[in-house]
């Protein structure tokens, strides 16, 4: 088997290695997520901004002397 | 959401090197930051889909923010069972038991936490499942049966008292013996390969 016996014998990989690239991997995951979500949200909230801009900015016009 | 950094923990009982347990808890710590995380831009989320989106399409769209915090949980939840499972199989390896004078890992330290050791042979087949997926590899499947077992055994007691019980001895003699074979076949290896891909392959996709 191509893995046989390579974990115990293996001393490049330490516990340290293992927890940076679980630390890595979970930010990774997180990001993704965080990505996705704001994909979600994306057109929705962008036309809210844009008529909260649109508000503001006829409020200013009428304002203006 | 902020990115999530950890502080390295030091043990309690070892001032140079973390014990396998403290090194485990720490991985559970970390998993609920991440876990609360989640929740956190969950609840964002559902606060911005109140007040910005029409009412026709909020509940569609608060259904596809929850659907994607349940992915990333079990994501989240599978990455850390692999973390687990990887570093107790490398603390299992005599080198490093030797090299970093620590406890040798047993099967009574084992069964002392019937949680932590549901996860890791939950770990273990996972890890089976995706090496069978890969390459069909006969010489996995009798590990894997006995992990099935010593797994059901473990959930059945759970499940009778509605909380884990004890587990006996002979049942983490089993479970100890399927964590020695995972690490015989070099499961922790692929594991930990596994680990660094997810970040790898991620990071290419948003890119």
């Amino acid at each position: 088997m191509r893995f046989a016996f390579y974990a115990r014998y293996n001393t490049t990989m330490t516990a340290d290695d293992i927890k940076r690239a679980y630390d890595e991997a979970a930010r990774a995951v997180l990001l993704e997520h965080q990505e996705a979500v704001a994909r979600i949200l994306g057109e929705e909230q962008k036309k809210k901004e844009e008529a909260d801009i649109a508000a503001v900015r006829a409020r200013l016009i009428e304002h203006l002397p | 959401m902020s990115s999530i950094e950890t502080a390295p923990r030091t043990s309690e009982t070892h001032e140079s090197e973390p014990t396998l347990d403290a090194r485990l808890d720490a991985l559970s710590v970390d998993a609920g930051r991440h876990d609360l995380a989640v929740v956190a831009e969950d609840l964002r989320a559902q606060r911005v889909i109140q007040e910005t989106f029409p009412p026709e399409k909020r509940a569609a769209a608060s259904m596809e923010v929850r659907k994607k915090s349940k992915e990333t949980t079990d994501k989240l939840r599978k990455l850390r069972i692999a973390a687990a499972l990887a570093t107790t199989l490398i603390a299992m390896s005599p080198q490093e038991t030797a090299a970093k004078e620590q406890e040798p890992v047993t099967a009574e330290m084992l069964a002392e936490n019937p949680e932590r050791l549901e996860e890791l042979l939950e770990g273990v087949l996972i890890s089976i499942q995706e090496e069978q997926a890969k390459t069909d590899q006969p010489e996995l499947m009798p590990l894997q049966e006995e992990g099935n077992s010593v797994l059901r055994t473990l959930q059945d007691g759970k499940e009778r008292g509605g909380k884990y019980t004890k587990v006996a001895g002979q049942v983490a003699e089993t479970a100890f013996k399927v964590l020695v074979s995972a690490a015989g076949f070099g499961v922790g290896v692929t594991v930990y390969d596994g680990l660094k891909k997810v970040a790898e392959t991620l990071r290419a996709k948003s890119a």
